[in-house]
C-alpha cells in the first residue's frame, strides 16, 4: 500500500502546528487591535535569533527560549506604545505601515548582529524519526504538536475565561462599547502584541532546527501564519491552528504530487483564495469582520 | 462611466498650463545642468519610481487601499515589455501598450479583492501576489532567466527616432511623468476622484451618500496599476537588463515610503519625496550597512512625528506664515 500520501498528511499536521502558533499570535493581536502586523515573520525569526543568543551566552536550551519569548514579547508591546498607538488616530493603514518599517527594520537588525550565513539551534527533544504502524514519526514532531495544543489551549482559556481575555473579545467586537464597560483598551492593546510577540518567538524556537536561521526566513513564516490565521477565520485560536495543519498538509501533498519549487507560493494562492472566496474563513464565524468595508 | 471620464477630461483641459510649464522648466533644468550620464541616470530612475509612486497614491493616497504590490505590477510591465521586444522583436510603443495592459490586469485581479474583502485584508492579497510573482520570475527560467534576469532588451527607438542616449531616456521619462502627473491631478479634481476619496476617508459614510465605493476602488487599483506598468517597461528601457532583484519587496517599500513622505493623496509630494528617497537610496542607504536599518526605522519614525508626510508640513509653514502675513497687515 502507498503510504507517502497519509505520510505527508501526517508530517503536515506535525508542521502546521508551528504556522498555528505563529497565525494565532497574529490574529489576537489583529482582532484586539484591527492592526495587520505584517511583522509578525520577523519576531518569528527574532525568537529564533533570541534563542541562539541565549544558548551562546550559556543558557540552557528550555531557558533561552522562555527568555527568547518573553524579551519579544516585550519588545513588541513596547513597540506598540512607541510606533503604533499614536497612529490609531489617523486610521489602521498608518499603523499598518509602521509595522511593515519594524519588519524591515528586524531584518536588517538580524544581518547586522548575526550576519547572512545560516545559523543551526539544536531540538528541544530528539529529532531522530521511529516506524510506528509504518508510519515515520520522531519525537520532536510530536512534541511541537503538543507544545503548540497546549500553547493554544492555554490562549482559549485566557480569551473565554479571564477577565482580561473577554476584555479583549470585547474590545475585538466594539470598542466604544468596551470604554462604556470601563475597560481600557490601550492596556489590552499592549497585552496582545506582546501575547502575538511571545507565540510567534515559540514558534521561530520550534521551527529554527528543521530550517536553519536566516535573516530571511520570516517573512515566508510570516505569510504562513497569516494564511493559518484566514483560513481559520481569525476567530478562534483552535481556528487558527486547523487552518495551520490545512496549509502544511496541502504543501506537503503538493511537493509530492506537484513541485517542489513552489511549496511557499502554495501558501499566497491559499491566502489569496481564500480571502476572495470565503473570507470568513474555513471554520470561522468572524465573517462580519472579514466583510466589513 | 463615461459621462464622469468626459469630466476627467473637461477638468483637464481647464488647466493643463501649470503641468506644461513644470516639464519645461524640469526638461531645461535637466538638459542644462546635469551632464554625467551617471547623474542623468539619476534623473531617470527618479521620473520613473515618482511614476510608479503616483499611481500608488492613487490606491493608497486616495483610495485608502494599502499595497505592497506596486513593485510586483512593475516587474510584470518591465519584464512583459522586455521580452516582448527581444523574443518578438516588437517595436517599444507596442511592447509599452501590452505591458501597460497585462499590469492592468493583475492590478484588476489584486482589486477584486478589494471588492471582495475589508480594505485591511488587501494589504495580505498584495504580499501575496507580490511574492509570488516573484517566485515565478525566479522558478520560470526559460522564459525570464531565472536569478540571472533578461539581458539584451534593444535600446529605446520610437517612430525610427533613436531616443537611446541617457539625455534622450531622462527626457522621454520625465515626459511620462508630467502627463502621469497631469492625468492623477485631474483624477483628483474629479468627481471620481472625490468619490475615490470619500470612499478611502470613510466608507461608511461614502456609501451612505450613495457613492459606489467598490467600483471606485476597483478602478483606482487598476488606474494605479497601469502607472507602475508603464514605469517598467520604461524601466527595462534604462536599464537593458532586468532580474528579479529589480522589483525585489524592498524596491515595493520604497515605493510606499516614497508616497508616506510624500503625504499621502498629495501628488506633488510624491513626486518631490521620489526625488529625494531616490537620491537617498542610490548613495547613502546602497553605501552603509545600516542602510536598510535606518530605512525601516526611519518609515516607523516619519510616520510617528509627520504622518502627513511633506504635504502635511508644508501646509504648517503656509499656515504659519499666513499668520505671520496677517499679523503684518492688521498693524
Amino acid at each position: 500500500m502507498d503510504l507517502l500520501a497519509p505520510q505527508a498528511v501526517l508530517s503536515g499536521i506535525a508542521a502546521g502546528s508551528v504556522y498555528g502558533l505563529v497565525g494565532v499570535g497574529f490574529s489576537v493581536s489583529f482582532r484586539t487591535t484591527g492592526v495587520i502586523n505584517i511583522a509578525t515573520g520577523d519576531l518569528v525569526a527574532m525568537g529564533a535569533y533570541l534563542t541562539f543568543w541565549g544558548l551562546s551566552v550559556g543558557l540552557p536550551l528550555p531557558v533561552a527560549i522562555v527568555v527568547a519569548a518573553l524579551i519579544v514579547g516585550l519588545g513588541m508591546g513596547i513597540v506598540e506604545r512607541l510606533a503604533l498607538r499614536p497612529l490609531y488616530r489617523f486610521g489602521t493603514v498608518y499603523a499598518i505601515m509602521s509595522t511593515i518599517g519594524l519588519s524591515v527594520a528586524l531584518q536588517s537588525l538580524i544581518q547586522l548582529v548575526w550576519g547572512p550565513v545560516a545559523l543551526v539551534i539544536p531540538r528541544l527533544v530528539p529529532g531522530e524519526a521511529f516506524t510506528i504502524l509504518g508510519f515515520r514519526l520522531s519525537l520532536a514532531q510530536i512534541f511541537n504538536l503538543v507544545l503548540a495544543l497546549v500553547l493554544i489551549l492555554g490562549m482559549v482559556l485566557l480569551l473565554e475565561r479571564t477577565k482580561i481575555g473577554r476584555g479583549m473579545q470585547t474590545v475585538a467586537r466594539d470598542r466604544e462599547l468596551a470604554s462604556l464597560l470601563g475597560i481600557r483598551p490601550s492596556q489590552l492593546f499592549f497585552l496582545a502584541f506582546a501575547l502575538a510577540g511571545v507565540l510567534a518567538a515559540v514558534a521561530g524556537a520550534l521551527i529554527g532546527p528543521d530550517q536553519g536561521l536566516t535573516p530571511t526566513m520570516g517573512l515566508p513564516l510570516g505569510i504562513a501564519g497569516f494564511t493559518a490565521a484566514v483560513i481559520g477565520g481569525l476567530g478562534s485560536p483552535l481556528g487558527a491552528l486547523a487552518g495551520g495543519m490545512v496549509l502544511a498538509v496541502a504543501q506537503n501533498l503538493a511537493v509530492l504530487y506537484l513541485t517542489p519549487d513552489y511549496k511557499a507560493a502554495l501558501a499566497y494562492g491559499l491566502l489569496v483564495l481564500v480571502l476572495l472566496v470565503r473570507p470568513q474563513g474555513l471554520f470561522g464565524e468572524a465573517g462580519a469582520l472579514a466583510r466589513r468595508v | 462611466m463615461v459621462a464622469t471620464a468626459m469630466q476627467s477630461v473637461r477638468t483637464v483641459l481647464r488647466r493643463p498650463y501649470a503641468h506644461l510649464a513644470g516639464l519645461a522648466i524640469t526638461v531645461l533644468v535637466v538638459q542644462q545642468f546635469v551632464e554625467s550620464s551617471s547623474s542623468l541616470f539619476l534623473v531617470q530612475l527618479m521620473a520613473l519610481y515618482a511614476l510608479a509612486a503616483l499611481g500608488l497614491n492613487i490606491i493608497l493616497g486616495m483610495a485608502g487601499l494599502l499595497s505592497v504590490a506596486q513593485a510586483a505590477v512593475m516587474a510584470l510591465g518591465g519584464y512583459t515589455a522586455g521580452l516582448l521586444m527581444i523574443k518578438a522583436q516588437l517595436p517599444f510603443v507596442v511592447a509599452l501598450l501590452v505591458a501597460g495592459a497585462a499590469s492592468a490586469v493583475l492590478s484588476a485581479f489584486v482589486g477584486l479583492a478589494a471588492l471582495r474583502i475589508s480594505s485591511h485584508y488587501f494589504i495580505l492579497v498584495t504580499l501575496a501576489v507580490a511574492e509570488a510573482l516573484s517566485l515565478l520570475l525566479i522558478n520560470e527560467e526559460d522564459l525570464t532567466g531565472g536569478y540571472n534576469g533578461i539581458g539584451g532588451i534593444p535600446p529605446l527607438v520610437i517612430g525610427g527616432l533613436d531616443l537611446s542616449s541617457p539625455l534622450a531616456l531622462a527626457v522621454v521619462a520625465i515626459v511620462t511623468l508630467f502627463i502621469g502627473w497631469y492625468v492623477a491631478d485631474a483624477l483628483a479634481a474629479s468627481r471620481s476622484g472625490h468619490g475615490i476619496h470619500a470612499g478611502g476617508a470613510d466608507p461608511q459614510l461614502a456609501m451612505a451618500s450613495g457613492i459606489n465605493v467598490a467600483r471606485l476602488r476597483f478602478g483606482a487599483s487598476v488606474t494605479g496599476g497601469v502607472y507602475a506598468g508603464v514605469a517598467g517597461a520604461l524601466y527595462a528601457e534604462t536599464l537593458l537588463y532586468l532580474g528579479p532583484g529589480d522589483f525585489s519587496l524592498g524596491k515595493a517599500l520604497l515605493i510606499l515610503l516614497i508616497v508616506v513622505i510624500g503625504g499621502m493623496g498629495s501628488n506633488a509630494g510624491t513626486v518631490a519625496a521620489a526625488v529625494i528617497l531616490v537620491y537617498l537610496s542610490e548613495g547613502l542607504l546602497r553605501l552603509t550597512t545600516v542602510g536598510p536599518l535606518v530605512y525601516g526605522l526611519g518609515i516607523m519614525v516619519i510616520l510617528v512625528i509627520a504622518p502627513n508626510g511633506l504635504d502635511g508640513v508644508a501646509r504648517r509653514l503656509r499656515r504659519a506664515f499666513g499668520r505671520i502675513l496677517e499679523r503684518r497687515v492688521a498693524r
